[in-house]
């Protein structure tokens, strides 16, 4: 289980995070919405510490840790137990799709070279990838780059994965795809937060989805509370901007 | 003394001037691989911005960027010596000046090196940095086994330029009466039979397929460690 509490956090005068509580329950899929620059993205950067947060407390299970003032220690435990995809892949480029995913394994789980690789190989079945191991990132596509990406979450074994629009930077044809996986994931049960605009997505696969604004939760639920009857003007402003009137058109 | 440029000794003298390669190639690795340590380091304390040791490297920088080679290796060679009787009371001026040339051409081309690094790192994507810490690495483990490839692929062109021009820079040694890599003993050979010219032409030739060796060697180390292709991909 995963609890942020009371999450502060500024770059300079602007204030981004404003005051932000979310949990997350053991094989919860959490669906975060929102306007660009509505936090979204912040907020998923600093539960695993690649933004600092100004304050807050981020409870892992029984762990509560300040998100402020956490020890290098502490920050990489939590890393260790929550991965994160990113946007841009961000695949190790001096690395092959194997070494990507077992250099984790190897380097913070200590394992050996041999199992490491092993595993790795075993995930990359998983996404798909076999016959492309042995690629550098530069040599694969968008696509495979990120089911890589996800590979590379999944093998760490994590008590939560972080998705930052993982489809964003995407071909519109290979969305589906990515999604379909994300959606294998989510039956591992593994719990999850994804960022997306992808609204069927949120629809189908998660069983909480948070609206955000302004720094803010606006609104939180069950997919068909919030896609349905939100209860917030904020909320419904924003769907009808995004789900198309037309629900055939929404692939 | 006959005519006073007599074309048929090149040879000869490129022959006899063979014997300065093992001194200049010693000079030119231990320079390198000296400056690849300290030129590191020098980026790392830049990009880490560290206090004081910054404002260090920054002077250094400046120093090596403007004061020309010549006067950086007499500065190293006539300054190094009284320092060191100054702070330990030992006598260094009888030492070898190959040492004092391997002591000025470092800290010349770790600057170099340094600058070509830093920029290398700082082009890099932020992702891979972040990448690497979000499967739970420390600094150091994503600087070491992520990044630093990434950015001796990037900077190897000009470490490669920076480490040419030390080679060829390094003849400037006999100044202070280094006589044993190739520009010392062409100046001796030249000097003894006053056919200076077919000496420095010797030379010449030397400097040349060294430098051409060399570059030979930079590109088989790029391709052979830092593509970051499959070989079957890379041959097409």
């Amino acid at each position: 289980m995963i609890e942020l509490r009371n999450i502060k956090k500024s770059f300079g005068k602007n204030e981004v995070l404003k005051d932000v509580s979310v949990s997350v329950n053991d094989s919860d899929v959490v669906v975060i919405l929102g306007p660009s620059g509505s936090g979204k993205t912040t907020l998923l950067r600093c539960i695993n510490f690649l933004e600092k947060a100004d304050s807050g407390i981020l409870k892992v299970n029984r762990d509560v840790i300040n998100l402020k003032n956490a020890g290098k220690k502490e920050i990489q435990d939590i890393r260790k137990r929550v991965s994160f995809v990113f946007q841009h892949y961000n695949l190790f480029a001096n690395k092959t799709a194997i070494e990507n995913v077992a250099e984790g394994l190897i380097v913070t789980k200590k394992m050996k070279k041999t199992e490491a690789i092993k595993i790795a190989a075993e995930h990359l079945e998983w996404v798909g990838l076999s016959d492309r191991k042995d690629f550098y990132p530069s040599e694969l596509s968008g696509g495979q780059q990120q089911r890589v990406g996800i590979a590379r979450a999944v093998a760490m074994d994590p008590e939560v994965i972080l998705f930052d629009e993982p489809t964003s930077a995407l071909d519109p044809e290979l969305v589906g795809d990515i999604l379909n996986l994300i959606k294998k994931v989510a039956r591992k049960g593994i719990a999850m937060i994804v960022v997306t605009h992808e609204m069927s997505f949120a629809q189908e696969v998660a069983n909480k989805v948070i609206f955000m604004d302004g720094g803010y939760v606006v609104e939180e639920g069950r997919p068909e509370d919030i896609f349905i009857h939100p209860k917030e003007e904020r909320t419904r402003a924003f769907l009808s901007k995004i789900v198309p009137l037309e629900p055939m058109y929404n692939i | 003394m006959g005519q006073i440029f007599d074309i048929r000794l090149i040879p000869e003298y490129t022959v006899k001037l063979l014997s300065g390669i093992p001194t200049t190639l010693l000079l030119f690795i231990l320079v390198t691989v000296l400056s690849l340590i300290l030129g590191m380091a020098f980026a790392l304390i830049k990009i880490q911005n560290i206090p004081f040791l910054y404002q260090i490297v920054a002077i250094l920088i400046s120093y090596a960027r403007s004061v020309p080679g010549i006067v950086q290796l007499f500065v190293v060679f006539y300054g190094m010596p009284i320092l060191i009787e100054e702070f330990t009371g030992v006598n260094a001026t009888l030492w070898d000046p190959l040492l004092f040339v391997v002591i000025a051409y470092t800290f010349n081309t770790s600057v170099f090196f340094c600058e070509a690094m830093r920029t290398a790192i700082e082009s890099l994507d932020k992702g891979q940095f972040e990448a690497g810490f979000s499967v739970g690495m420390s600094y150091p483990q994503v600087f070491i086994r992520i990044i630093l490839p990434q950015a001796v692929r990037i900077s190897l062109p000009t470490l490669e330029i920076n480490a040419c021009t030390m080679m060829k820079e390094t003849a400037l040694a006999y100044t202070i009466g280094v006589t044993t890599d190739i520009m010392g003993r062409a100046t001796i050979l030249g000097g003894r039979s006053y056919h200076l010219l077919e000496a420095d032409i010797s030379a010449s030739i030397l400097f040349l397929i060294l430098n051409f060796i060399l570059v030979i060697v930079f590109s088989r180390i790029n391709k052979k460690f830092f593509t970051f292709k499959r070989k079957e991909s890379v041959a097409v």
